[in-house]
């Protein structure tokens, strides 16, 4: 698969996919791929993420028509560059809809950089309103973070849902996998959700992602798990996952 | 909060969305995949000594990463059977077990070897497994490592079997110093088009 692009895609917020996200991308970017991050949450987290300023870069690459390469920005990591996004990916949104654009113009919008990277993941908002799926339309792989509670699975169906009705319109792309996030062995709640995750989506399961502090500290610190707490537990479920989604990306 | 009110779709993911599956290893068919000099055997190499291996596989764009250990392999053994010190390995005994471990340099000088323990241990239940950890230079990760050796792998085997060494130890040191070899430039790797 040339240039895999990776969406993490819920509409259920708080379940971990900008942290998934970022950590993906800099382990990635690690390992020697050159690695770009697309945010199309109007939050602009994953910039703060890495600290640096969420800035219009979906805006002015969907909306204003600028250059892909013009709308990248460094994140001062070695291979890993950022399409940021702030409030302006929400109009972008309004603007998309009141278009009426096609389902493929992110993909479109990003075909001229898919030389310049090895691998490219979109980071979502969670909600419907357009640009969740089509950056969906445009992601070869799909992983959908779940945090291992009532609600978070509960929304699970909602995203299947809007997957399936995009295959049904012609979508090429795959589902790589649910990803159980949060997961704490201690609470009930947490066991129960995996168990029902482990019964229902058997096939489609990744290593769960335990619950840590550790993973909220980096955020705040501007750092990805790689450079606080590597080696250590929740390192080794990304790792784990990284290497699952580079193989099924190689297929 | 019920999770058997949970309602549970009739259809799995992969029957209604395409799910990605890993790309399947080829069936191992081709002649020469099958003579018993080129099977795959596995070997027990340190992750990073591996990665650097890797490293070097894909910088000098060879797609198999056998080929290049052997270029390695018989580097270190030519050297080790033309009398460089470099290339010598000393080993010692190992009190648990029945061949000789691998000494490295670094702890020659102060090596306090592990003792038999005098009463058998009472503990009941599982026993964990000790984990194998070569010494010296490499207390790091261990890897399970598949290489096609071909002919080479006996003359290792020769090599392990006169030091009374496992063949993974000696494997490991070969390597290692066949990469620190390449590293400092004392040799370089050329591609060379097999004539059909």
């Amino acid at each position: 698969m040339k240039c895999p692009k990776i969406c993490f895609v819920n509409q259920k917020g708080g379940v971990g996919k900008t942290t998934s996200t970022i950590t993906v991308a800099d382990e990635l970017a690690r390992r020697g791929k050159r690695t770009l991050v697309v945010d199309f949450d109007p939050q602009g987290q994953c910039a703060v993420a890495l600290n640096i300023p969420p800035q219009p870069g979906v805006f002015k690459l969907l909306i204003s028509g600028s250059a892909p390469a013009d709308c990248i920005n460094e994140t001062g990591r070695p291979n890993l560059a950022m399409i940021t996004g702030d409030r302006s990916t929400a109009t972008a949104q309004i603007v998309l809809a009141a278009e009426n654009r096609p389902f493929d113009t992110i993909r479109q919008a990003l075909k001229p950089l898919e030389n310049q990277f090895d691998y490219i993941l979109f980071d979502t908002a969670p909600s419907v309103g357009g640009i969740q799926e089509r950056a969906v339309w445009a992601a070869n792989l799909i992983v959908i973070p779940v945090a291992t509670d009532y609600l978070a699975v509960d929304s699970l169906g909602k995203t299947l849902d809007m997957l399936t009705a995009l295959s049904k319109q012609g979508w090429q792309g795959k589902l790589a996998g649910i990803l159980p996030t949060m997961y704490d062995h201690v609470t009930n709640e947490s066991r129960k959700a995996y168990s029902y995750l482990e019964k229902n989506y058997p096939e489609t399961l990744f290593t769960p992602i335990r619950r840590a502090t550790i993973l909220r500290d980096c955020i705040a610190d501007g750092l990805t798990i790689w450079q606080k707490a590597a080696p250590g537990p929740v390192a080794d479920d990304y790792r784990a996952l990284v290497d699952q989604l580079m193989k099924l990306s190689r297929s | 909060m019920d999770w058997n009110r949970r309602p549970t779709s009739p259809l799995a993911p992969h029957e209604l969305i395409p799910v990605a599956q890993p790309k399947k290893r080829p069936a191992q068919k081709r002649s020469w995949e099958q003579l018993p000099e080129n099977a795959v055997r596995r070997y027990r190499l340190p992750e990073n000594l591996y990665g650097k291996i890797c490293a070097i596989a894909t910088l000098n764009n060879i797609s198999n990463v056998s080929h290049v250990a052997i270029q390695l392999v018989d580097y270190a053994l030519y050297q080790h059977y033309q009398g460089n010190p470099e290339f010598q390995l000393s080993t010692r005994p190992n009190p648990q077990g029945r061949k000789f471990l691998l000494a490295w340099k670094a702890e020659q000088s102060n090596w306090n070897p592990p003792q038999n323990k005098l009463a058998p241990d009472f503990e009941r239940g599982k026993q964990k497994r000790k984990e194998k950890v070569l010494p010296g230079e490499y207390g790091g990760k261990i890897k399970d490592v598949g290489l096609r050796l071909s002919t080479t792998r006996l003359r290792l085997k020769d090599l392990a079997d006169e030091t009374y060494l496992p063949i993974s130890d000696t494997l490991t040191f070969l390597l290692l110093k066949a990469v620190i070899a390449y590293e400092n430039g004392l040799f370089s790797l050329e591609l060379k088009q097999i004539p059909a």
